[in-house]
């Protein structure tokens, strides 16, 4: 059972504190706004030497996922973050009403 | 002191494999840091291992050598094994245009490859070619390639 309640997890999220607004995209839906915590840390691919980039994801509650998303690479679905367009190519619920979206950044 | 024969054949692959369409300036020698996103695509060149003997039939004097030279080619964007691929063809055709280093080994032949997709911002891709370099020194001089 979640410490928190609905209500704290949206202050958590809210752009006053620590979230930032953002806009989901269904394919073929209606864009939603919502607000969540992004996040974006440095990761190695590969060895000897391999490359530098990073593993951009997006922390929602999960009640505020509109019910036609779908994550994957190829589903359509898109989130505008600041300016900047992602696919959500998976989402990871926690089972205690958040959710964390791996992203992927695309041009279109 | 003159530099070590497999510094002077690392630095003809540099050579030939500098402005390449897909990598153009990003080439690197012996790199021990990743890439950056700025440096992609880009490629690493390194000869990590060698097979020496004594020439056949020479009284001791010759030493064939085989190096073992890796080229790396890595990629982050929409379709990461197309460009690697991509890379692929270049280095081969770019390396095997003269497999003779311009005259410092006896031959360059690729010997094996190896790909390897990963995630990050975007898909990552990485392409190993293994080359084999055939060259020749003097025996207890390795700083002089000779025939």
């Amino acid at each position: 059972m979640p410490v928190e309640s609905a209500a704290d997890r949206a202050a958590f999220l809210s752009p006053d504190e620590f979230g930032t607004a953002a806009t989901y995209t269904p394919a073929g839906g209606v864009a939603a706004a919502l607000t969540g915590i992004f996040d974006n840390p440095a990761q190695s691919q590969f060895s000897g030497p391999g490359l530098e980039t990073s593993a951009p994801t997006f922390l929602v509650r999960t009640d505020d996922l509109p019910a036609a998303a779908v994550a994957g690479t190829n589903t359509g679905d898109r989130l505008v973050i600041a300016g900047q367009l992602w696919i959500p190519r998976e989402f990871m619920p926690d089972g205690t009403g958040m959710t964390v979206i791996a992203l992927r950044r695309t041009a279109s | 002191m003159a530099s070590h024969a497999r510094k002077q054949l690392r630095d003809a692959v540099l050579t030939a494999l500098r402005a390449l369409p897909t990598t153009g300036a990003n080439v690197y020698q012996s790199r021990a840091t990743p890439l950056t996103q700025d440096e992609l695509p880009g490629i690493v060149i390194v000869m990590p291992s060698e097979q020496s003997a004594v020439s056949a039939g020479d009284a001791a004097s010759k030493q064939d050598r085989v190096a073992q030279l890796l080229v790396i080619g890595m990629a982050e964007d929409a379709q990461p094994e197309d460009t690697i691929d991509q890379i692929a063809a270049e280095v081969e055709a770019a390396l095997l245009a003269d497999p003779t280093l311009g005259g410092l080994a006896k031959n360059v032949s690729l010997d094996s490859t190896v790909k390897d997709i990963g995630d990050g911002q975007q898909e990552t891709g990485e392409v190993r070619l293994v080359f084999s370099v055939l060259y020749r020194t003097a025996q207890g001089v390795p700083t002089t390639i000779i025939s």
